[in-house]
């Protein structure tokens, strides 16, 4: 397959055959590919017998970004040559695996059954290290804690690595995920190291993101089951966690009480350390406000942060494959065309509205009232953010561009 | 651009009878499509080189039958030009 002759060796072959002096091969076969570079800039499709289409392709100009550097080089529009062997040659060619026939795998669910079980192997495995204390039973909830606690251990790697990069946190206590098999006191004492942290916080959190290869398995299942969670608890209103503000005090015991009951029904061992660490945080809500977040996220997958420069709250959401700010609108916000609210939001993170990487955090924002009856500060936040869509589309001469800047009127207009 | 056009200009060129050049150009066409049956590719100056590349085994899925299939792998004859004749086109 590597092989390769060189044209003198094409000459010598086509001279020795034909009967030709080798000066008189070299030249025809020389005429017959500049024949064919005449005939592709002539009329830009050569179609030959015994080797197949060549043909010029327009290709339309594009820019592109050195990942290394970050500078951007824009390619003219041009043509290029693009080659298809006839079908007798491609036949000819393939002779050797000519025989392979397709084989069928079957039906869909099939195969993904196959695919699901696969990964259920996988956890486990790992899992019998890490619950030898643990009861294990075939409930979803209890299948769930094994893999949270495989997640708290497995993660402890990640974390040291993080603290080498960042000195800052060298210091500071390993325990910030916690097999829940710890005492009512270190959980507290825990607590009292997480307020310290709580600036630090986001900047390991992202890199816990980082995952070694092992993960690519186990985070999807993890999320299959968060699903099957979320839906289980919707009657109980834990899902009406997105919904709380932050900047009242009562409100959030609210929230806190929503917390202690899901943690209730979800991890009873984490029943009474969770008592002691939300007394502590009655005391000093302002503070400790986004520690408990933090715990919720842990376990959820889905960080809720005050922010305290802006009066909006927001969530954090984990780009997974097949995600579209389209979607995620939809999911969050059960309107699909406030997207724009999101990607107002995470300018720097997208670059354009089109393309939305896999394993980014998008800050949520949320609304202040009904999806369906905007309140004035959302339709505002929401025309900046089609006007922001506009821009964007606007960059790459879009015809869509327009129509953005139509959805950002219209929004103002319902503000007026 | 076609083979019969390919071949008169080849005559013209070459001073040829049509009927020779025609069976000049099959040879040729029998040697060139004989080596990359071997897997041998060819490497022309100032046009581009032809190379056998294998493709291999994946797995698609076929929507309106709602199944997956494992094709097999193959080998497929790729072009590619040489950078003067890139520009050339351009």
């Amino acid at each position: 397959m590597a092989d390769k002759i060189t044209f003198q060796e094409l000459v010598d072959e086509f001279s020795e055959k034909s009967g030709e002096t080798k000066a008189f091969s070299n030249i025809f076969i020389k005429d017959i590919f500049t024949s064919v570079q005449e005939g592709l800039r002539k009329d830009e499709n050569v179609n030959i017998k015994g080797l197949g289409i060549f043909k010029l392709q327009e290709v339309n100009e594009r820019e592109i970004i050195n990942p290394k550097t970050g500078e951007a080089t824009l390619i003219e529009a041009h043509k290029k040559i693009v080659y298809r062997p006839e079908k007798a040659l491609r036949e000819r060619v393939n002779e050797k695996y000519a025989h392979l026939e397709p084989e069928v795998l079957g039906k869909k669910e099939e195969v993904k059954e196959v695919k699901k079980e696969e990964t259920i192997k996988n956890v486990p495995a790992s899992a019998e290290k890490a619950s030898s204390e643990q009861s294990v039973s075939d409930s979803d909830v209890e299948s769930k804690k094994s893999i949270k606690i495989i997640y708290g251990e497995e993660d402890l790697p990640t974390y040291d690595a993080a603290k080498k990069v960042n000195p800052l946190l060298a210091d500071k206590p390993l325990d910030e995920e916690e097999p829940p098999s710890l005492s009512d006191e270190d959980k507290s004492k825990n607590n009292s190291d997480n307020s310290k942290l709580n600036k630090k916080s986001p900047t390991f959190i992202i890199e816990k993101k980082k995952k070694p290869s092992p993960w690519r398995w186990i985070f999807p299942l993890l999320l299959i089951l968060l699903i099957i969670g979320v839906i289980y608890f919707v009657p109980s209103g834990s899902l009406k966690l997105a919904n709380f503000t932050s900047t009242k005090s009562s409100q959030n015991f609210s929230l806190i009480e929503k917390i202690k009951a899901k943690l209730a029904e979800n991890l009873p061992e984490k029943k009474i350390t969770a008592l002691p660490m939300d007394t502590k945080l009655e005391k000093t809500p302002p503070v400790k406000e986004e520690k408990t977040v933090e715990v919720i996220s842990s376990m959820d997958k889905i960080k809720i942060i005050t922010q305290a420069s802006e009066d909006e709250n927001a969530l954090i959401h984990i780009v997974q494959e097949g995600n579209t700010l389209w979607g995620l609108s939809d999911q969050y916000y059960q309107r699909y065309s406030l997207w724009p609210n999101i990607y107002r939001k995470n300018l720097e993170a997208i670059s354009t509205p089109d393309f939305l990487p896999v394993g980014i955090e998008l800050c949520i924002p949320e609304l202040s009232g009904d999806p369906y009856k905007l309140t004035k500060a959302d339709s505002a936040r929401i025309a900046q953010g089609y006007y922001l869509v506009y821009t964007a589309y606007k960059k790459y001469d879009d015809k869509k561009a327009n129509d953005y800047l139509k959805m950002a009127k219209r929004f103002r207009t319902v503000l007026e | 651009m076609n083979t019969a056009e390919l071949l008169q200009s080849l005559s013209e060129k070459s001073e040829l009878s049509k009927t020779r050049t025609k069976e000049l150009y099959e040879i040729f066409t029998e040697v060139v499509q004989s080596k990359f049956s071997e897997e041998i590719g060819i490497a022309i100056p100032n046009f581009g080189s032809f190379k056998i590349k294998e493709k291999k085994s994946r797995r698609s899925f076929n929507p309106a039958t709602k199944e997956y299939v494992q094709l097999p792998k193959k080998l497929l004859l790729s072009f590619t030009p040489s950078a003067q004749m890139k520009e050339d086109l351009r």
